[in-house]
């Protein structure tokens, strides 16, 4: 199929924006920069070509839905939010070197989803349970929390090795990581937005679930892990807002958070689960 | 006031780090439960432990709340008196020089301009200079309330939803009604009438090419007093609620049909076949008057193995020979064939001359239902309601308040601006940029003279 064939050509065009933002932030030299953000936009717009050509070909098959149905379409869907999240950010703040942090995920995710042996790429039909409005409204909130979470993550990554490289910033390896203030700012803010939209995903989950099964909460492990990955985060908020905690702590919890969103979204296939993927 | 103060127990259930300790544990909690209900269901969440710390989670957040809404509500009423200088002295500069013009006209200009765009709008002019105080997002001060109130309205909708309302799984065969179910969450034996009856009127599958269902559903017809009331298709996805009991389409399936072909082989001719429909109870004559054969029971699992239904032949002397037969005979392990062998119950050939197979059993679909009430949804979906308005007032509207000092000379009037936020301070920077270009643009001797 056409749209399995771009998405992971872009894999390899994120490859290349990890790369150039790398150099960039080492070598300290503009141009890398620039590189970089035209592959990552030119990246995005071709994956979000992907994504909507897979879209066609499901209606094509007479069995169209939104691609957001399976382990395959959520990677895919998750790395594109990931880059068009970083795009935002980048804009925003004008700070290129983040993106040494931030596109290896989504090259790693789509690198999952286009060459691991295990996921099927094909478009499947949806099973009744899934014929659902709340199936886009629960994954897409969901997959943006995550993407959040994500960037606060490599947020949190860059926070520490700023602080091991020492105050004056002069002889660090990396010359270009943004002060750490701007970064535990930037990483709170993504916190925010993920803590939002990841609320907003267990609701439109737990809503949906109430119609399909009959129960709004089942204790199901993905529920349950989801509940862990809130109450995280919901720490990390209080610790910051009400106890006025900062930099390294706070940076360790949304790293611990980002672990359980990880373990939210692949480790709960080894358990029992009304949401494991049908890989 | 000051009792509450000394207390200690007071102490530690308004702080927030024993609201950090609890979200820890129940998160561990939460984590163990998932690892341990591989075997024990979901034992952990609805264990005395798992409870009371939900319990002291919802102590604290409510002594959090009381002990911090009277300040909250100070602040509230607080109208900051508009000459403050100190704002001016703390924050970033920012002022403007106007030449050319009065104080008055800019004072009333301003005025015109900040009305109907911020809140609270406060004036103290003592002749050399105007002080100007405004505000917006006020209420923002109550949001977070609002998300800590909603979560104990999903908590006590849990409670009540477990307390009143009872879950149940129930298997309709197609033609069949129920008018019964067993609540799995109370006792096994305890039946819990439903006041009415439900009848499957009909149950269809629609598949895919690739044989996944592509979509199911049961017609159902609500009996109350021998009447029909209400006639309805359930979909999945698509509930049906009646009499205060919803019924979610669940699952489907096949159960064998109240009657059995046999297939039975008469040794002594040479293997002679011949072919017999049975109904459950009926009793038919075998081949040359052999005996009398009684389809006495048919299960659709017996001893895990499947299918299978108990035959009695009774003989002409009136011996009677119980056997079981398996549907998929063929299927079942060796290890189990060994004991065929032995036991005669379970020897197709224990009735001489003959050996009896099971041909085809027939089967019904039934339709699997879940059936619940739940009264404390309604509460629990004004919670999630409630939290995401809440977060989004807590995280993205914060108290912003604005102070404007307009000072004027001979002609030259000068305007300061300065603020605070509660919240986001570099989004108060960028609010008081904005608020100072449009300032700037303000002309208010355009407007008197034209």
């Amino acid at each position: 199929m056409v749209n399995t064939v771009i998405l992971s050509y872009i894999t390899f065009v994120y490859f290349f924006c990890f790369l150039s933002y790398l150099i960039f932030l080492v070598t300290g030299r503009q141009i890398f920069g620039r590189a970089a953000t035209c592959f990552t936009i030119a990246g995005f717009g071709g994956h979000t070509v992907g994504i909507a050509f897979r879209w066609f070909e499901s209606y094509k098959l007479g069995i169209g839905h939104a691609p957001l149905s399976n382990l395959y379409e959520s990677l895919i869907f998750f790395s594109w939010a990931i880059i068009l999240l970083y795009i935002i950010v980048e804009r925003r703040t004008g700070n290129k070197g983040i993106g040494a942090f931030v596109t290896p995920l989504a090259f790693l995710s789509l690198a999952y989803a286009s060459f691991s042996g295990d996921i099927k790429n094909s478009i499947q039909p949806l099973v009744p349970a899934l014929q659902s409005n709340w199936l886009t409204a629960h994954v897409i909130t969901c997959f943006f929390g995550y993407a959040a979470f994500a960037l606060s993550f490599g947020m949190s990554l860059m926070y520490f090795i700023k602080m091991s490289e020492g105050p004056d910033n002069t002889g660090g390896f990396f010359k270009l990581i943004p002060g750490l203030n701007l970064l535990e700012e930037l990483s709170y803010q993504m916190v925010v937005i993920g803590f939002l939209l990841l609320t907003l995903g267990i609701i439109t989950g737990s809503v949906w679930a109430h119609s399909a099964w009959g129960s709004y909460w089942t204790w199901d492990p993905k529920e349950t892990w989801s509940l862990v990955t809130w109450l995280v985060y919901a720490s990390l908020l209080h610790a910051r807002l009400i106890r006025g905690w900062k930099g390294k702590r706070l940076a360790a919890i949304s790293v611990i958070g980002f672990l359980c969103v990880l373990f939210t979204y692949f480790g709960v296939n080894y358990l029992s689960s009304l949401h494991s993927y049908d890989l | 006031m000051n009792d509450k103060k000394t207390n200690p127990l007071w102490n530690i259930l308004r702080s927030v780090r024993l609201t950090l300790i609890l979200l820890s544990i129940l998160a561990i909690l939460s984590i163990i439960g998932t690892v341990v209900q591989q075997q024990e269901g979901s034992g952990i969440y609805h264990s005395i432990w798992f409870r009371l710390i939900v319990f002291c989670l919802s102590v604290n957040l409510i002594i959090c709340s009381i002990d911090r809404f009277p300040a909250t509500l100070k602040l509230f009423r607080l109208t900051p008196s508009p000459d403050r200088s100190k704002v001016f002295e703390e924050g970033t500069p920012r002022a403007i020089l106007l030449s050319n013009t009065g104080l008055e006209q800019v004072s009333s200009g301003i005025q015109e301009h900040l009305r109907g765009r911020f809140r609270n709008l406060v004036i103290k002019d003592n002749g050399n200079a105007a002080f100007l105080y405004c505000e917006k997002g006020r209420y923002s001060l109550f949001s977070v309330y609002l998300v800590h109130l909603s979560v104990l309205f999903i908590l006590c909708g849990a409670i009540i939803g477990s307390i009143f309302g009872f879950s149940a799984y129930v298997n309709i065969p197609e033609g069949g009604s129920i008018d019964s179910v067993i609540p799995s969450n109370g006792d096994a034996q305890k039946y819990k009438e439903l006041g009415f009856s439900v009848k499957c009127e009909k149950f269809i599958v629609d598949f895919y090419n690739n044989g996944v269902p592509k979509e199911y559903r049961s017609d159902l017809g609500f009996i109350v007093n021998g009447k029909e009331v209400l006639k309805g298709s359930l979909l999945v996805n698509h509930p049906i609620k009646f009499m205060g009991v919803t019924f979610y389409q669940s699952s489907y399936g096949t159960v064998p049909g109240e009657k059995a072909t046999l297939k039975v082989i008469n040794n002594d001719k040479g293997a002679e076949e011949t072919k017999i429909e049975v109904a459950l109870g009926k009793s038919v004559i075998l081949p040359d008057n052999k005996g009398e054969l009684t389809v006495s029971d048919i299960r659709d699992n017996f001893m895990n193995l499947g299918p299978a239904a108990l035959i009695t032949v009774k003989s002409s002397e009136g011996k009677e020979t119980p056997i079981w037969l398996f549907k998929d005979r063929d299927n079942i392990p060796e290890n189990y064939s060994a004991m065929f062998e032995v036991s005669p119950k379970f020897n197709p050939s224990a009735y001489k001359p003959f050996t009896f197979s099971i041909d085809d059993m027939g089967s019904v679909t039934y339709t699997g239902l879940q059936v619940a009430r739940d009264p404390g949804v309604q509460l629990v979906f004004t919670g999630f309601f409630m939290i995401i308005t809440g977060l989004f007032f807590t995280f993205f509207t914060s108290h912003r308040k604005f102070w404007i000092k307009i000072t004027g000379e001979k002609g030259n009037v000068k305007i300061d601006l300065a603020g605070t936020s509660n919240k986001n301070p570099a989004g108060m920077e960028r609010e008081l940029d904005r608020l100072l270009l449009s300032l700037k643009n303000i002309k208010p001797e355009g407007k008197h003279n034209g």
